[in-house]
C-alpha cells in the first residue's frame, strides 16, 4: 500500500510550493507538475496574434470527441486542416475567455497578458455547496489537485476574496480530514467500503488516507503478533544515501 | 514531508527499557549492563530492573514481577473516567509506554494478574479497560484537529500522551497540520499585503 510515498509525495508538492517561496520549489515533484497541468479559465487582456485556435481547441484537438466524429470523411479532414491554417493566422481578440493550463495562465498573468479568472471550485456557488457539508462533495470531480491549485491561484490573485476562499478551504480541509480521511481509515476494513470514499478524495487526501491506514495496519499487526518482532524501519534506514538533494532527485527520476 | 515514524515494534523495544520492580527468588551479585547496574539480588527482596530483564527472569521462573501501581483495575477505571472528563488534556497518571508495558506484562506474566482474592477474569478486565483508555485518547486527538479554527494557529496539547496514540496519528496529523499552516500562512501574507496598500 502506498509504496510510492517514500519517493514522491503529493503533500510535499503542496508544502514545498509555498514553503520555500516562489521559484524555489521541488522541480521534480511529479504531483506538482500534474497539478499545474489542470486547466484554469483565463481572459485575454490584449489581442493575441495567431492564437485564435485556442478558442477552437475542442474542434481541432484530435483527441476530442468532436474530432473523431468528424474525421470520418477525407473531405472534412481537408476542411479541418484548412480551418486550422486559417486560425493560425487569425487574431485572438482581447476579452476572450480561454482555458489554459495553470502554469501557463500564471506565467501570462504575471506579464499582464491574461487575467486569471476563478475556476468553478473558487466561486461563491461552489463555496455554498462546500459549506453545506463538504464531506459529501466529490471534490475530485472538480480537480484531483484542488487544494494545490487553490493555494497556487490565491498566490497570484490579488483580490479581496482570497481570504474568504482560503477560510472556506481551510475549514473544508479540517472537516474532510476528520470525517473522511481519519474516520474511514480507522473504521473500514473492507475494500469496497472505502473505495467509495476514495472516489471523493483529492490526491492530497488520498495520500493522508494511505499514510494513516498504514499506521493502523502496522499497529494491528504488532498487536496480533504478526510478522517479525523487529524489522527494518524504512523511515530511518535506507534513506541515508539520499541526503543530498541531487541523489534524491535522481531517485525520483528513476522511479518515474 | 516528514513521515519519519517509529514502528510499533520499535516502541515495544523502547518500552522494555522502562524500570519495574521484581522479587527475585535467587541470590546473585550486581548485574552490570550498558544501561546501568542492577542488583544485588536477594530472595524476597524487591529490586528494580529493566522490563526486558524482568521478563527474561520471569520466563525462567527466577522471580515474580510486581505490577506497576497504575496497572490496577480500580486505578485504571479512575483514569478512564478522568480521561472522559477532561477534554483538552490527557491524564498524567499513565506512563508514556503504558500500552506497550501492559501488553508485555499481559503476554509474559499473566499469572501475576490473578491476585489474592481476585477473580480469574481480572486479566480480561484489565485488557479491556486499557483498550478503552486507548480508544478514548485517540478520539480526543481526533477531536482536537476537528476543533481547529481557520484563523487560529493549529495547536494540540500532547503532554502526558501515550506512545501508541501518538505513533498512530503522527504521520497523517503532522502532514495535515503542515498543510493547514501553509494555507494560513498564505492567508496572512495576503492580509499583510492588503494592509500596506
Amino acid at each position: 500500500m502506498a509504496s510510492h510515498l517514500s519517493s514522491v509525495s503529493t503533500i510535499e508538492g503542496l508544502l514545498q510550493h509555498s514553503a520555500s517561496g516562489k521559484g524555489n520549489r521541488d522541480y521534480w515533484n511529479i504531483d506538482d507538475i500534474l497539478a499545474e497541468e489542470e486547466s484554469a479559465p483565463t481572459i485575454f487582456l490584449q489581442d493575441a496574434k495567431g492564437l485564435a485556435y485556442l478558442n477552437h481547441l475542442d474542434q481541432i484537438n484530435p483527441n476530442s470527441s468532436n474530432a473523431i466524429r468528424a474525421s470520418s470523411s477525407a473531405q472534412s479532414m481537408l476542411a479541418k486542416q484548412q480551418q486550422l491554417r486559417n486560425l493560425r493566422t487569425e487574431v485572438l481578440k482581447a476579452e476572450t475567455k480561454v482555458e489554459l493550463p495553470l502554469w501557463l495562465g500564471i506565467a501570462l498573468a504575471q506579464r499582464d497578458i491574461v487575467n486569471l479568472l476563478p475556476p468553478k471550485y473558487m466561486t461563491k456557488q461552489y463555496f455554498n455547496t462546500l459549506n453545506a457539508g463538504s464531506e459529501v462533495v466529490t471534490m475530485r470531480q472538480q480537480s484531483p489537485y484542488i487544494y494545490e491549485n487553490v493555494t497556487k491561484i490565491c498566490e497570484y490573485m490579488a483580490e479581496s476574496d482570497v481570504k474568504d476562499t482560503l477560510v472556506v478551504y481551510l475549514n473544508v480541509f479540517i472537516e474532510r480530514f476528520g470525517k473522511l480521511v481519519i474516520d474511514y481509515s480507522n473504521n473500514s476494513n473492507q475494500t469496497e467500503q472505502f473505495s467509495g470514499v476514495q472516489k471523493k478524495l483529492t490526491n492530497l487526501e488520498r495520500e493522508l488516507f494511505d499514510t494513516h491506514k498504514k499506521q493502523k495496519l502496522m499497529f494491528q499487526a504488532w498487536k496480533n503478533r504478526e510478522g517479525p518482532s523487529v524489522e527494518v524501519n524504512t523511515d530511518f534506514i535506507g534513506n541515508e544515501n539520499n541526503d543530498g538533494h541531487e541523489a534524491r532527485n535522481f531517485k525520483r527520476l528513476r522511479v518515474q | 514531508m516528514n513521515y519519519k515514524n517509529l514502528t510499533p515494534q520499535e516502541n515495544e523495544y523502547f518500552a522494555e527499557n522502562e524500570l519495574i520492580q521484581i522479587i527475585p527468588n535467587f541470590k546473585e551479585d550486581q548485574f552490570q549492563f550498558i544501561s546501568g547496574t542492577f542488583g544485588p539480588f536477594r530472595p524476597a527482596k524487591p529490586v528494580t530492573v529493566p522490563l526486558w530483564l524482568a521478563i527474561y527472569l520471569k520466563s525462567r521462573n527466577k522471580c515474580s514481577i510486581q505490577l506497576p501501581k497504575w496497572l490496577d483495575y480500580s486505578c485504571l477505571l479512575t483514569i478512564k473516567s478522568i480521561e472522559k472528563e477532561i477534554v483538552a488534556e490527557f491524564s498524567p497518571d499513565l506512563p508514556y509506554y503504558y500500552y506497550e508495558i501492559a501488553t508485555l506484562l499481559f503476554n509474559n506474566c499473566s499469572d501475576e494478574f490473578s491476585g489474592v482474592g481476585q477473580q480469574s477474569s481480572n486479566l480480561q478486565k484489565l485488557k479491556s479497560v486499557i483498550e478503552d483508555i486507548y480508544e478514548v485518547r485517540k478520539e480526543k486527538l481526533l477531536k482536537s484537529i476537528r476543533s481547529v479554527k481557520a484563523e487560529d494557529t493549529p495547536i494540540m496539547n500532547l503532554s502526558s500522551i501515550g506512545a501508541v496514540e501518538l505513533n498512530q496519528v503522527r504521520p497523517a496529523f503532522s502532514s495535515a497540520y503542515s498543510i493547514l499552516y501553509q494555507m494560513q500562512n498564505l492567508m496572512e501574507q495576503n492580509a499583510d499585503e492588503t494592509q500596506v496598500v
